[in-house]
């Protein structure tokens, strides 16, 4: 269970064996799968059961935030969504078009504090991006 | 074994309510509840046979009579257990409205969810640490996929207490305001900071101090759940109804503002 290390480049195109690539649709009925794909690899890495729940409170207030930002009014645009593994750490990416830089309320900011070790929100160029790191605790 | 003495000690004496308002002893409060302990089993037995663990209903009933216990008046001459049985009824009620499927969930998950909200407090006091997912499978028999399930599938409970009245504003809503304030200038908003303290301040009492705890004071769902006497899964259902209500009024309001600055 040891990837890349947190932080590196992430390579859209092929996945290794402790990465996942979920594409979906941008709209709020499709997060139950981001949250499945978040529970599980948090799982995997030997997260707590509740922080295994935190990191699903994590994933749903990202990805609305972008999907806020990419509002094609349609839903036609695509989230995707890239879940790494590591020895220590569960990190996730997520990637959605969108011209409106995203921004956090600051709800979702003190929310994204208490549940995640590292947040961050970008865009306003096209593309909204989000990561987040949780760090495994249990020995 | 050393005979049993023929007066009771101060301390096993029954306290009186009297002193308890006039002290606001913890202590006496706790002695208080430990002697009422027995209407609180009575009443939680009544709604047994109805899909919830007995352990957790006395825990609910236990909790409404704390709130009995800091609210009863003995001076308006009414009989405590008067008092304190449509206030103990009433948590349970609660906790039963709660508890209910809001979709169409199927049996198997919905007592797998039971399953699992009932093993993760004794297994994270047998640990002495959170379980894992791995741990909670193992320990109720499922699979770690099945657990997951479980996880989901805890969002589908009612969420019609949070359609419940207002909470009374005395608790906790001054110190929230001002943790808000000490929150990352870089989102400094106070248009923004005074929504959100609305919103916060809109929720019923025990929803609002769930979020708080978890968010403001850092608090995790297994030390809030110990704390109100509710499981984890419990507090993770409020939480996540709880985010999942003030994000739609967040965005309503986002989208007002966006109207209102929109040129005609």
């Amino acid at each position: 269970m040891v990837g890349d290390e947190v932080g590196a480049t992430v390579d859209e195109t092929t996945v290794d064996d402790d990465e996942i690539l979920l594409a979906i649709p941008a709209k709020p009925e499709f997060l139950r799968l981001a949250r499945i794909a978040t529970a599980d690899v948090g799982s995997r890495c030997g997260l707590a059961y509740e922080e295994v729940d935190d990191l699903r409170i994590a994933i749903d207030e990202l990805c609305h935030a972008i999907m806020a930002a990419s509002d094609s009014g349609d839903g036609s645009r695509t989230l995707r969504i890239h879940f790494t593994a590591h020895a220590d750490a569960v990190e996730i990416e997520g990637t959605c078009p969108g011209d409106v830089a995203p921004r956090l309320s600051e709800l979702s900011a003190a929310i994204l504090a208490a549940v995640v070790d590292e947040h961050e929100l970008s865009g306003g160029d096209g593309t909204s991006r989000f990561r987040m790191v949780k760090r495994v605790t249990l020995p | 074994m050393s005979p049993a003495p023929t007066t009771p000690a101060p301390e096993d004496a029954v306290p009186s309510f009297a002193d308890y308002r006039a002290t606001g002893d913890r202590e006496l409060r706790n002695r208080l509840i430990e002697h009422h302990r027995g209407l609180a089993a009575q009443l939680a037995r009544r709604f047994r046979g109805r899909g919830q663990n007995p352990d957790d209903l006395e825990q609910v009933a236990v909790l409404g009579l704390l709130k009995a216990v800091e609210r009863f008046e003995p001076e308006r001459g009414l009989a405590f257990t008067t008092f304190a049985t449509p206030t103990i009824l009433g948590e349970l009620k609660r906790h039963f409205r709660d508890a209910t499927w809001s979709m169409r969930v199927p049996r198997r998950i919905q007592e797998h969810v039971l399953a699992v909200s009932n093993m993760i407090g004794p297994l994270g006091q047998e640990l002495g640490r959170p379980p894992t997912v791995a741990e909670v499978a193992k320990a109720t028999g499922f699979s770690e996929e099945s657990v997951l399930e479980a996880m989901e599938a805890n969002r589908a409970y009612s969420a019609q207490s949070l359609d419940a009245p207002t909470g009374d504003r005395e608790d906790g809503d001054a110190n929230l305001a001002s943790q808000l304030g000490d929150l990352d200038p870089g989102h400094a908003d106070v248009e923004h900071r005074l929504l959100i303290e609305s919103l916060l301040g809109e929720l019923p009492e025990r929803e609002r101090t769930i979020v708080r705890l978890r968010f403001w004071d850092g608090w995790t769902q297994s030390q809030i759940a110990d704390s109100i006497g509710i499981s984890q899964m419990h507090v993770s259902r409020i939480l996540t109804r709880t985010l999942d209500r003030l994000r739609v009024r967040v965005e309503a309001e986002a989208e007002a503002e966006a109207d209102l600055d929109a040129p005609t």
